[in-house]
């Protein structure tokens, strides 16, 4: 398994990891930084991004209000560490339930072959012709606007592509000889699948999270602009950028502009860090 | 290639119907009575019940959901295209005469705009593979996959408004009525939605040629003393351009969704915002006819896509 050779390689030689890909160390670095504001939020977060206090509303960036306050008075700096959260709670969650959905399913498509497997893919033919976004969007709206909705449907608007690159990688392994070799040892199917198969189709669906997660972040982000994301009155980047459009965007650029530069600075970091396994897991696709 | 092209053809309608059951299961069968998203409240306050009745009746709820699926699909086939609007009783097909143009024009200017900056952007990376000029191909390229559409478009409205005091017209107007203003509305959609739909062009384009322009095949064609210029477009680029095609095809799901919020932001009449607008007044038939419609498109592109891709790697075949 040279994949989890080199995965462990990072994690026993993390130096020189990050010293043959200067990038994207940075980049995972970065990523963390933003975890732990995340995490930290009440601790670091100068004021209450509830607390309104209208009469320090729509204040320009200072000293006391680094990213100035929107027109409530909330403080924008406190409200955009907040909104870290919604942003990396939906991108890792929805891209971790997304994967191991996904790759199951495609690699029982590909070791179940047959009728079972046309059937399958017929289906995630059907629903890779959604746009993520739409498919997210029909999912929204049906269920409660809630986190756990927004996740549920970033999750299925991704599942059908991790499915059917894990089931092409599957289908290529299945043919390989130490598979063979472990059917003629008398190995159960699901021994083999679980053994040999999965982990090994396991690299290109891993490549691709990186770019999943991005989508997962921008989707977010798309849906609560449009205002069918998280609900008001948890701050998350989108809406954000949805109230500050909203008759401000003279008045008080400031409610755009820093929202706006946190998403792409994760979006950028999470991009980077993807660019860096690629070459990292797999060098012939530089 | 005829009979895979056929092939495609005969699996395009099933996977539209498989499509449009799921957007038809997404919005009946899924938990929550659409009666009462249409009359407004959460179930739990109670409806007038001749009013829900009525409701009822006039989606046709009563009927089995087979029944109900079968008189949506019915009525799409004979160009009827679901009805009406559920909120302003406005016939499906005349929104959609209306919408859909704008929303096929963003897209196909995008199109076209991507593809002419990707190309050539993408093979020069690949020529100066490591200079300077490689660096700002990639820049341009990460930029463009980062940066959100709509963070973008709401700072170009910003600078435009503060710097030159510009900012694009409010009303929409067809090519074919007003081209000044059309332009002038469609340029910062357009070029936005551009930069993210080539950043994927540009990537692979570059990474193509990088793998191509190391195959013998080009050193043979060099050596027989053929121009750079006809071996970088005849001889390379053909084949790089394989892998550039079926990432444009999966890519179009991407532009739809930034399609979806770039009519949002400016105020263009097209499929996208028509959905939003219908998502949010709960508005289900015009939903289900547009979520199809969308995913139309998409099919519709990607038919497009294979068959070009067979056109140019005259070895695919069909295989699944």
């Amino acid at each position: 398994m040279p994949y989890l050779i080199r995965v462990s390689r990072i994690a026993t030689r993390p130096a020189r990891a990050a010293r043959r890909y200067p990038v994207g160390a940075a980049a995972l670095m970065a990523l963390v930084a933003m975890g732990l504001a995340a995490i930290f939020a009440e601790q670091l977060a100068p004021f209450d991004p509830l607390a309104h206090d209208e009469a320090n509303a729509l204040l320009a960036p200072s000293a006391e209000h680094l990213f100035g306050t929107d027109r409530f008075g909330r403080d924008v700096f406190s409200r955009v560490l907040y909104g870290a959260r919604i942003s990396l709670m939906v991108g890792l969650v929805s891209v971790l339930a997304g994967t191991v959905i996904g790759t199951t399913i495609g690699v029982i498509s590909a070791y179940a072959s047959g009728i079972a497997d046309l059937v399958i893919q017929r289906f995630i033919d059907a629903l890779m012709a959604f746009p993520h976004l739409l498919m997210a969007l029909l999912l929204v709206v049906v269920l409660e606007p809630s986190p756990v909705s927004v996740i549920i449907g970033i999750t299925v608007a991704f599942v059908p592509q991790v499915a059917r690159i894990a089931r092409a990688q599957a289908l290529s392994v299945k043919a390989e000889t130490y598979v063979m070799a472990a059917k003629s040892l008398g190995g159960s199917p699901t021994r083999i699948v679980v053994r040999h198969v999965l982990p090994n189709s396991i690299t290109p669906v891993i490549i691709h999270a990186t770019g999943f997660m991005e989508g997962a972040v921008l989707t977010e982000a798309a849906l609560s602009f449009l205002g069918l994301g998280v609900p008001p009155p948890d701050p998350s980047w989108g809406r954000m950028l949805k109230e500050g459009s909203e008759g401000f965007l003279e008045a008080a650029p400031w409610l755009t502009i820093f929202p706006g530069l946190a998403l792409t600075a994760l979006v950028f970091c999470v991009a980077l860090i993807g660019d860096g396994l690629r070459d990292f897991l797999d060098p012939r696709q530089r | 290639m005829l009979r895979y092209i056929g092939l495609r053809l005969a699996l395009f309608v099933p996977t539209l119907l498989i499509a449009s059951i799921v957007i038809f299961a997404i919005l009946r069968v899924l938990p929550g009575d659409v009666v009462d998203v249409v009359l407004g409240g959460s179930g739990e306050v109670a409806h007038d019940p001749l009013q829900v009745e009525r409701v009822r009746e006039e989606l046709g709820l009563d009927e089995p959901l087979i029944a109900q699926y079968g008189s949506w699909l019915w009525s799409v086939a004979t160009g009827d295209f679901g009805g009406r609007s559920f909120v302003n009783r406005t016939p499906i097909s005349s929104l959609v005469a209306r919408q859909l143009p704008v929303t096929l024009q963003l897209a196909v200017y995008t199109m076209v705009l991507a593809a002419a900056i990707a190309i050539p952007v993408g093979i020069m990376g690949a020529v100066r593979q490591g200079k300077w000029a490689d660096i700002l191909v990639r820049l341009f390229a990460i930029g463009g996959q980062a940066v959100p559409s709509f963070f973008l478009a709401l700072l170009a409205l910003i600078a435009l408004v503060l710097l030159i005091g510009w900012s694009p017209p409010v009303i929409y107007d067809h090519v074919w009525q007003n081209p000044l203003r059309h332009a002038q509305l469609m340029l910062l959609p357009v070029v936005i939605l551009a930069w993210g739909y080539a950043a994927y062009l540009t990537r692979m384009t570059r990474a193509g040629m990088l793998d191509v322009l190391g195959q013998d095949f080009i050193r043979t064609a060099r050596s027989k003393g053929l121009t750079e210029r006809i071996v970088l477009v005849r001889h390379a680029l053909r084949n790089a351009l394989i892998p550039v095609l079926s990432v444009a095809g999966i890519q179009v799901g991407t532009l739809l969704g930034g399609a979806v919020v770039m009519e949002t932001i400016f105020g263009l009449p097209g499929i996208g915002r028509g959905i939003v607008d219908a998502v949010s007044d709960r508005d289900y038939p015009v939903v289900q006819t547009y979520a199809t419609l969308f995913v139309f498109i998409m099919l519709s592109v990607n038919l497009v896509i294979d068959v070009l891709y067979a056109v140019l790697d005259p070895r695919i075949t069909y295989r699944d």
